[in-house]
């Protein structure tokens, strides 16, 4: 019999293996590198790209785009988000543009990216800015809404200074918050940057996955995917090392 | 110390809780606020905290280091005993009042951590670490088992003797007040009726006195209540 931990670290594997098999034999049915190729012939291309520095400058334009329309948009979300979050005259303004631009599909600001900024390196960060913001700012107006009055009142009481007050009580009842919407946030970054860079981008993944498939070359488009869902893990198993150490961080004086 | 109240009045949704209330004291008071649950006893401590405005009337407070005992305690979760104390007065040894409150070597358990005594405990040694000259105290032995609570009640005659520190508590048990108070202002239904009542030292006061005072309290709480029903 399999302990539960040993059995919990080998789920996954059999899961991905499943699907792996599963892809291997549609494949074979289908017997067509047009239509869908292997995971052979998926990973050959795979590591043809990562050996090669054009696949590897690829990567690093699109991770470089990606990370700075995050950041931007964490960084205004927490100034505008915690804002609102303690004023709420601030929050009933600001709320419903808030949720007007989540609603707003990204095709549309792609089609006004061309315009505004041109094909080129800043369309897909703004992309990515325009899809992360709304759902930041709201996460972060939430998670300081939430603190415990009664906490701020004793701050008040005892003189505690504005900004220790901020960090010790505002930001720190906001974190699983702002943690939260991060992990949400990761996945739609990677999957806006690539379908901002397959029709506005100059260069990076999406657009080489835009070139692939102009050129018909498919194996290529899949290898493009599992970079992407590699970096996907990737990105969240690193938050999840930030959040470990963030929390440590906290926690000490 | 000196406490001066003129005219207070506040009011919650229309309805009065505190009507034109006036009071004054002065040296090292235990002052005792008596009174029954919704008499609006929480409501004229928060007045004289500062923390609550009056509608009309005005609080005039000689401290300038106030420290305050909560009902429901008011830790913050994500940090431990020490961190607890530290942040309300980081130039303070917290190690030090955990000790004096019984608390030795639970500096890095957080609140969670800690029993209902404890963290009233904790609380109270905040309060002492921001070196009050004056506390306030709202129901600082409620919830907590009979045991305990005489200890803690002990403590804070030790505190108030000991410190030079003055006192203003809130509570609805005239045992506790009979016990500790220099005066008691014992408050009936929103302020309709309040007594003031000078009682001395505590500490000269026989276990006899107690007992009687204790019962002179009660009897009037219970006069004005069958008014009520």
């Amino acid at each position: 019999m399999l302990s539960s931990s040993r059995r919990k670290a080998l789920a996954p594997i059999i899961s991905v293996g499943l699907l792996l098999l599963g892809w291997f034999i549609a494949s074979v049915i289908v017997s067509s590198d047009l239509l869908l190729p292997g995971p052979l012939e998926t990973m050959d291309e795979f590591l043809r790209i990562v050996s090669s520095s054009r696949g590897w400058s690829d990567i690093a334009e699109t991770c470089s785009k990606a990370f700075l329309g995050l950041f931007i948009a964490l960084g205004l979300a927490l100034s505008i988000g915690f804002f609102m979050g303690i004023i709420d005259i601030l929050y009933e303004l600001i709320k419903p543009i808030v949720v007007i631009l989540q609603s707003i599909p990204i095709v549309s600001w792609l089609a006004l990216a061309i315009f505004w900024w041109g094909v080129g390196f800043s369309s897909p960060v703004y992309i990515v800015f325009l899809t992360l913001f709304p759902v930041f700012t709201i996460n972060v107006a939430e998670g300081v809404r939430n603190v415990d009055k009664k906490l701020v009142e004793m701050a008040k009481i005892y003189k505690i200074p504005k900004s220790r007050v901020f960090a010790k009580i505002y930001l720190a009842s906001a974190f699983p918050f702002i943690v939260s919407s991060m992990r949400v946030g990761i996945g739609i970054m990677w999957k806006s940057v690539a379908v901002a860079e397959f029709m506005v981008g100059a260069s990076g993944i999406g657009r080489a996955m835009s070139d692939a498939k102009y050129s018909i070359n498919i194996e290529r488009v899949f290898a493009y995917t599992l970079i992407l869902v590699v970096l996907g893990i990737l990105t969240e198993r690193l938050l999840d090392m930030i959040i470990k150490r963030g929390s440590r961080y906290a926690l000490k004086n | 110390m000196r406490l001066r109240i003129s005219n207070l009045s506040r009011a919650f949704d229309g309805e009065t809780i505190v009507d034109k209330f006036s009071y004054s004291l002065e040296g090292d008071f235990f002052l005792t606020i008596l009174g029954s649950s919704g008499c609006g006893k929480t409501t004229l401590l928060r007045m004289i905290s500062g923390i609550l405005k009056p509608d009309t009337g005005r609080v005039e407070l000689q401290s300038k280091r106030l420290g305050f005992v909560f009902q429901d305690d008011r830790l913050i979760p994500w940090l431990n005993a020490f961190q607890n104390i530290s942040i309300v007065s980081p130039e303070s040894n917290p190690v030090e009042y955990l000790s004096f409150v019984g608390l030795k070597g639970h500096d890095s358990k957080y609140p969670s951590q800690l029993s209902g005594g404890m963290r009233r405990r904790l609380n109270i040694a905040r309060a002492l670490a921001f070196n009050p000259d004056l506390i306030l105290m709202d129901e600082p032995f409620n919830s907590l088992d009979v045991v305990i609570k005489d200890r803690l009640i002990e403590d804070i005659q030790k505190i108030w003797t000991g410190k030079k520190i003055s006192i203003i508590m809130v509570t609805h048990d005239p045992a506790e007040a009979a016990r500790l108070s220099t005066d008691i202002i014992l408050v009936q239904d929103k302020f309709s009726k309040v007594d003031e009542i000078k009682l001395g030292d505590p500490l000269r006061r026989s276990p006899d006195d107690m007992d009687l005072i204790t019962r002179d309290l009660l009897s009037r709480m219970k006069k004005f209540s069958s008014f009520v029903h």
